[in-house]
């Protein structure tokens, strides 16, 4: 929201004094690669998924090292080990499970000799009402945003994600809110980004995920490191909820729900 | 230790003993210097016996002057830059009363950048760190958009380091933007700028001085660590009505004044207004025909000459900045003060100034959507009663008084109509008291020693009514409590001692050093690199302790050509404790448990200043230079290890040029360069959640580029009439257009979707600019 009006303010001051960006070259330092594990966990019966990369120099092309040969495993709320298989380099697949609302999940993975922990609760399930589009016109500029609707519960303190996919492309905004301001209310989230922008005819799916409050926090310092406007907070590494601080990364047990719809 | 004991038994005695200390008969002068053509008092004029070159009086915030000498005839001396010297003489048989009339003298010969009036007071006082500025040559100094603004002048000064690009905040000698009490004929100024930081709230056409401390503050103020900017409102014509305006691109102000009783009282109203918002009105679109994008402020002040004893002043302040899209949101934020004054002259040696201070701060959102209303609000309110006593003695002038400051602070109020899906919140507010005591003195025991010394006793009490909240060291909750209204949560009491001595080598040439302990109570959490008026304010706390700098400086004075040249050279140390930062991730928007977002560290500062000014002249200017460095460490940062604050400078020079061509012509330029801010780059990508990440590992381990610019400017006076004056400024600002980098962004490469590049965005170009200036 925030962004919106300052970037309205600065788009007002460019068209005045016309400077704006410019692309240079920096010479970066680089870090030494970092252990990226990434863990989810759904309620939808299906083999779950766990990715483990490492990271790369910024002046790299996006190709990120697979890890192999960790050794993986997904523990249920009752103690039960599930072993997870290394089909492709760096992607590893439980058995066909299905994670259960409100239970506790932890994720181990071992590799190396040492051993990475990160424990996630898969809330329970806030479905979508429905989904609409929003026409804005400023100027002579017309911006479509899709609209989620749905019920927040009073009760709990409900936290959520939603992802956009465009024609098959990922949107790179990450939507992470919870219910601070919202408790309890017939919600109304309007998700905006400016990083595809919607025409008729395109194919859009919206994922509406319930997650933990570590979790959110996960995907809300995320998404703060991603307002690339000069209100932007310092930049850190996400907060992840492995126990070892230096991984990159997380293991999220959550709800999902899938709409899809073609825009007007 | 027990060797000094009767060493400084004797210098208290003697401190205390020193009017009676010579055999002769005592007597004082005292009065008011004011201008002869306005009736403006004019402050820091020197008064000085010319046969006793060691007595020399300076008029204080309200042009009161005293003097103390032996009986006897001399000739009184009074000066003032800019204005004739006036030598009387004078039969000093009686305590006597003096008020003097100075006439605008010959400026071309003395005008000068800084309004140092003691011809050589930056060589003879014991006050380190100061800079005065002289308004009428801040009119000169070219700045964006052309708007005159006394806070961009002075981060051309060394020390003073301006946050970026259109941003008016400041950082003076490392220290956070926050830390400067900025003060507005005494009532605090919370946010100084308007528009995001484009544009000032100081309208010069209605200041008379501004005091700049960088270090060695003296004793009467306090509240903030790093700089107090003293800014005095003129009082108004007192002899006639005259009006004074500009119009100019981007905005237009007009000033009016004039005599209430001639001669007794007079008033000045003054007020500025942009209308950046006006191209928005050409548009064919509704929602943009109907947005606002504006500020205007609003200065008044009137005053009364009671008598020859008492005068009263009121003074005004009304500022707002409006922001809005038809429709869909709009936001306003504003300052206003009102300070009413009463100058009670007891007797020739005692001046008393009463101070009753009203100040408001306050931040309003609000989204119009259909389902989705609401508006937030938020402010601070004070309320300030100030006694400050002076007293005159023929060596020493006492300063002493006391200070008791009521703040309310309301961090948001978030109100929605039924049918909105947001919930009304009211965030309960927090209210404390500010106090404080102190006494100064400035001592010359010597002809060629002087110290001013002093401490502030300050207090802090945290007050009900409300839920108080006691956080672990790791923010964890672990105890809440309930406090009725007036109760006290937390309180601290804190001796700020202040002291600096001069020494002089001979008339030219002086030696300086200070050492100063602030404290500060109200403090700014910001969630952003750059500040925003919605920025979090909260006081000094049961979880959150008072800050407190400690700061030593030396410095090296030098005068020549008779004072047109002055050069100075300072270095400084300062530490900074209890310093408070947000952790990763931190939930500030409407947070009622703000406190639990909080961790705290120090900080340290040091660096050297060189400073070398020609006064007068046809070509006059200054050129100024600071290598610094400034480190915070705190434990939940950066491994605990130090790190470079984001102000972080090591490298900073301004050089300003002012050169009157014959004629009705005048040239400036400008030109600044510093290294870049620290910034946190990253150091690496990955891919979580099917995008790539950028990962960050040292927190500002990187600078940005360095940032230089050239600004030009040309004033042309209008030719002469009876009454009427104009002139023309032209400005060209950023002259070789330099983008420097408002900020640094990383994205995919369009080209290349597997690469990642870098984007610096810079603010402004090349900007013109004309301004059409009047006085009647």
């Amino acid at each position: 929201m925030k962004n919106r009006y300052k970037l309205t303010v600065i788009i007002l001051f460019c068209i005045v004094i016309g400077s704006c960006k410019k692309v240079i070259d920096l010479n970066l330092k680089n870090a030494s690669p970092q252990l990226v594990i990434e863990g989810n966990l759904t309620d939808e019966l299906k083999p779950q998924f766990v990715s483990i990369t490492r990271s790369v120099a910024i002046d790299s092309t996006n190709k990120f090292p697979p890890v192999t040969g960790a050794a993986v495993n997904l523990i249920d709320y009752n103690g039960t080990s599930y072993k997870l298989t290394e089909r492709a380099p760096g992607n590893y697949y439980s058995p066909s499970l299905l994670g259960k609302h409100n239970q506790k999940y932890t994720l181990q993975v071992n590799l190396n000799g040492k051993t990475y922990t990160a424990v996630s609760t898969m809330p329970d399930k806030v479905s979508i009402d429905s989904v609409a589009l929003s026409v804005q016109y400023f100027g002579t500029q017309t911006t479509k945003t899709v609209i989620i609707f749905y019920q927040d519960p009073l009760n709990v303190s409900n936290q959520y994600r939603f992802v956009l996919t465009i024609n098959g492309v990922q949107v790179k905004q990450v939507f992470a809110r919870n219910d601070y301001l919202n408790n309890g209310r017939a919600v109304q989230q309007l998700l905006y980004e400016d990083d595809i922008k919607l025409k008729s005819g395109d194919q859009v799916d919206i994922e509406m995920q319930c997650i933990d409050p570590t979790i959110y926090n996960y995907w809300y310092t995320f998404s703060l490191q991603q307002a690339n406007d000069f209100s932007s907070t310092t930049p850190t590494n996400p907060i992840t909820n492995f126990d070892d601080p230096n991984v990159l990364g997380y293991f999220s047990a959550h709800t999902t729900e899938h709409k899809n719809i073609i825009i007007p | 230790m027990h060797k000094l004991l009767p060493f400084i038994l004797i210098l208290l005695l003697s401190v205390l003993l020193m009017p009676g200390a010579y055999a002769q008969k005592q007597y004082t002068i005292n009065g008011t210097i004011k201008d002869a053509a306005t009736g403006e008092t004019l402050i820091g004029a020197t008064v000085r016996l010319q046969e006793l070159q060691q007595n020399a009086a300076a008029t204080n915030a309200y042009g009161f002057f005293s003097l103390t000498a032996p009986e006897g005839d001399y000739t009184l001396v009074i000066s003032y830059i800019g204005y004739d010297t006036i030598n009387q003489p004078i039969k000093l048989n009686n305590n006597t009363q003096v008020n003097i009339l100075l006439t605008s003298g010959n400026t071309l010969k003395e005008v000068s950048i800084n309004g140092n009036t003691r011809k050589n007071e930056n060589v003879e006082s014991p006050q380190m760190g100061l800079t005065r500025l002289d308004l009428r040559q801040v009119n000169n100094v070219p700045v964006i958009f052309g708007e005159k603004d006394v806070l961009k002048t002075i981060q051309l000064l060394p020390g003073v380091k301006s946050i970026g690009d259109g941003n008016s905040g400041f950082y003076v000698r490392g220290g956070g933007s926050d830390q400067n009490l900025i003060l507005l004929d005494e009532a605090v100024v919370y946010n100084a700028s308007h528009l995001f930081g484009f544009f000032s709230t100081f309208n010069s056409d209605a200041i008379k001085d501004v005091s700049l401390y960088k270090g060695g503050m003296p004793a009467q103020y306090g509240g903030r660590l790093s700089s107090v900017l003293d800014i005095k409102m003129l009082d108004g014509n007192a002899k006639d009505f005259t009006l004074q305006g500009g119009i100019g691109l981007i905005s237009s102000r007009i000033k009016v004044e004039g005599p209430i009783v001639k001669d007794k009282g007079s008033f000045m109203i003054s007020a500025r207004r942009t209308y950046a918002d006006l191209f928005l009105k050409l548009s064919t679109d509704t929602t943009t025909r109907g947005s606002s994008l504006y500020f205007y402020d609003i200065n008044a002040k009137a005053n009364y000459h009671i008598d020859n004893k008492n005068t009263i002043y009121l003074s005004g302040y009304l500022g707002k900045d409006v922001l809005g899209i038809k429709n869909n949101f709009g936001t306003n934020w504003g300052n206003q003060t009102a300070t009413l004054r009463l100058n009670h002259i007891f007797n020739s040696k005692l001046f008393l100034n009463t101070s009753l201070i009203y100040s408001d701060y306050n931040f309003m959102v609000q989204s119009f959507g259909s389902n989705n209303d609401f508006k937030v609000t938020s402010k601070i309110r004070d309320f300030n009663l100030k006694e400050d006593f002076e007293y005159f003695f023929s060596d020493n002038t006492l300063h002493f008084g006391v200070n008791a400051t009521h703040h309310t602070i309301s961090p948001g109020n978030i109100t929605s109509s039924a049918t909105s899906e947001v919930n009304p919140q009211t965030i309960q507010s927090r209210n404390g008291i500010e106090s404080s005591a102190y006494v100064s003195d400035e001592w010359q025991p010597a002809s060629r020693l002087k110290f001013l010394y002093g401490v502030r006793l300050s207090a802090f009490a945290l007050i009900g009514p409300g839920n108080f909240n006691t956080y672990s060291a790791d923010d964890q909750l672990l105890t809440s409590k309930n406090y009725g209204s007036g109760d006290v949560v937390k309180s601290y009491i804190i001796p700020e001692p202040r002291f600096s001595v001069s020494y002089e080598l001979n008339d030219q040439n002086s030696l300086k050093a200070s050492y100063n302990r602030n404290t500060q109570n109200i403090h700014l959490i910001s969630n952003s690199t750059a500040s925003s008026p919605s920025d979090l304010y909260v006081m000094s706390s049961n979880n959150i302790k008072p800050s407190i700098s400690d700061q030593v400086a030396l410095g090296y004075f030098k005068n020549s050509a008779n004072n047109q040249y002055e050069f100075s050279s300072e270095i400084y140390y300062k530490r900074l404790q209890n310093q408070i930062d947000y952790k990763n991730g931190a939930q500030l928007i409407a947070n009622q448990d703000v406190e639990s977002q909080l961790v705290y560290g120090q900080g340290r500062a040091y660096g050297l200043e060189l400073f070398f000014k020609k006064r007068y002249g046809k070509l006059n200017g200054w050129i100024g230079y600071t290598l610094s460095k400034t480190e915070n460490q705190f434990d939940a940062v950066n491994n605990g290890n130090y790190f470079p604050a984001t102000q972080d400078r090591t490298h900073d020079m301004s050089i300003v040029a002012i050169y009157k061509l014959s004629g009705r012509w005048t040239l400036s330029g400008t030109f600044i360069y510093g290294t870049g801010n620290a910034v946190t780059y990253p150091h690496g990508k990955y891919s979580v959640g099917g995008l790539t990440t950028l990962y960050y590992s040292e927190r500002n381990g990187d600078r940005l580029p360095p940032y230089s610019r050239l600004d030009l400017g040309a004033t042309l006076e209008g030719k002469p009439h009876k009454r009427f004056h104009s002139s023309w400024t032209f400005g060209l600002y950023n002259v070789y257009n330099r983008k420097n980098p408002y900020t640094i962004t990383f994205r995919d490469d369009p080209n290349d979707a597997s690469r990642t590049q870098a984007v610096k965005t810079s603010l402004f170009g090349r900007i013109p600019s004309v301004t059409y200036n009047f006085t009647y």
